[in-house]
């Protein structure tokens, strides 16, 4: 994330002073727009780091209610596991389910993401 | 349109020895423009910037109209600065670039479709206008720099090196045009180069700078016939100055090689001088005159408007500006002759001219 910001152009923040804007609204205005792609990177990263996580969630989560996705395939396929068939077909729902809100994510971020990624590994 | 000074404004950098800016002193009148010139690290940009508010002085005072600015944002100084890299928003339109001062003074809509329309016809980039930055050329980015910088109006114009990035052609061009702009809009303006011959055509008046300390403020004809010390000398002109190693006897000043010219008229000491010809101030004479130092041709190098002769005068180089019809060959016996109100003598030791 820090990449990005240092990858915008400090002349362009100055530019922008002169032309007579305030420091904050300089951030907003230009540096945050130029930066979009990387911040859609890290959104997009982030989310899906969270959105996968397991080894937390078992550790800190004990109410039923507040489960997250990777912890209902974990006890679909625990309690079935033992002396019963798994039902793949379940747990291919939820798959699919499970995968959804991810791709809504990716494709709303997809052209941040590409661009972002490709900038990340050339400079901005 | 405003007047710019500086009173003896210094600046340090904390990882430098040497002060970058060091009591600069200067006065730019209303409606001027004036070039800032010197090698990179003289502090020029520095100079500028401390102008645009975008560096603070560590000592010293920069007035805009007598009013100090020092301690003002760079947002409430009503200058406008032209980068290097021209610093246009690459998510922006052109239009919307042009126009985004005026959208931070909050002129409406159809204020600014007039006022950008103007400057567009002004520059001849109205068919740039809907395109975003990164589709257009060097010359082109350069012109919607310029367009950004004048439909604000500013008080003062500030250009820190923007021909750079052009290529050679383009840049006599843009200079060409950016002096009858400037003078056309007649707002002050301040323009740091390291290109002395950008600094000869379009200033007004050059400053000349070199290890952040002024060394010579004037017009372009003074600074070029006048240099006031042995780096200006060299800096300007192209080829530059021949600067020749030369002692006093008499009436007469003896340059390395025996060469003896007329000592202008009310130059002190007799030792620790050198004396200054610039290319055009040598005659190229074919046969021997009394008074005419003999030395021979190393090359010639023809201009098309001018040829300039190289001449060995003992173990110095002299370039000899000529007519494009004399190109004497290699080896070529000549005689030199200095013109009178040519010659510039300086004290050896510290630099400074003495006529």
């Amino acid at each position: 994330m820090k990449n990005f910001f240092d990858n915008v152009p400090r002349y362009l923040e100055e530019a922008a002073w002169l032309d007579g804007r305030s420091k904050l609204r300089a951030l907003a205005e230009i540096v945050l727009p130029v930066a979009r792609n990387g911040i859609g990177v890290v959104a997009g990263l982030s989310f899906l780091a969270a959105w996968a996580e397991v080894l937390m969630m078992i550790i800190l989560i004990d109410s039923q209610d507040l489960k997250t996705v990777p912890l209902a395939f974990y006890e679909t396929l625990r309690t079935q596991g033992g002396y019963t068939e798994v039902q793949y077909g379940l747990v291919a729902a939820m798959g699919v389910l499970y995968a959804v809100p991810v791709m809504i994510i990716f494709l709303a971020t997809r052209r941040m993401m590409v661009r972002g990624l490709i900038a990340s590994s050339r400079g901005l | 349109m405003a007047r710019v000074a500086y009173d003896d404004v210094s600046k340090r950098f904390p990882t430098q020895d040497r002060p970058a800016v060091d009591r600069l002193t200067l006065d730019v009148a209303n409606g001027e423009f004036l070039v800032l010139l010197g090698p990179s690290g003289c502090g020029k940009t520095t100079a500028l910037r401390m102008l645009a508010g975008l560096e603070y002085p560590d000592s010293g005072d920069i007035l805009i109209d007598g009013r100090s600015v020092v301690r003002l944002e760079p947002k409430d100084r009503d200058v406008a600065l032209v980068f290097q890299s021209y610093a246009l928003y690459p998510h922006m339109s052109v239009r919307d670039n042009i126009q985004y001062p005026l959208r931070v003074r909050k002129l409406t809509a159809a204020e600014r479709l007039t006022k950008v329309d103007r400057v567009a016809d002004l520059l001849g980039i109205r068919q740039l206008l809907p395109r975003r930055p990164a589709q257009l050329s060097g010359g082109e980015q350069q012109r919607v720099a310029l367009a950004r910088a004048i439909v604000r109006e500013p008080r003062v114009f500030l250009m820190d090196e923007p021909l750079s990035n052009l290529d050679a052609k383009l840049r006599t061009h843009t200079r060409t045009e950016l002096k009858a702009l400037q003078k056309q809009l007649g707002v002050t303006t301040i323009f740091v180069t390291h290109d002395q011959a950008e600094a000869m055509t379009m200033g007004d008046r050059i400053a000349v700078l070199d290890a952040g300390k002024l060394q010579q403020l004037g017009t372009p004809d003074n600074v070029y016939q006048r240099p006031a010390n042995l780096f200006v000398a060299p800096f300007i002109g192209s080829p530059p100055m021949n600067i020749v190693d030369a002692s006093r006897d008499g009436e007469a000043l003896v340059l390395t090689g025996g060469w003896r010219v007329e000592a202008p008229r009310g130059i002190a000491g007799s030792d620790g001088i050198k004396v200054g010809l610039r290319p055009e101030a040598i005659d190229l004479e074919r046969a021997p005159a009394s008074g005419a130092q003999p030395a021979e041709v190393l090359v010639s190098e023809p201009l098309g408007s001018e040829v300039i002769v190289n001449v060995m005068l003992g173990d110095v180089l002299l370039k000899v500006r000529t007519g494009p019809d004399v190109r004497p060959d290699p080896g070529t016996p000549v005689f030199l002759r200095a013109r009178p109100d040519g010659v510039r003598v300086f004290d050896a030791s510290s630099g400074a001219a003495l006529n």
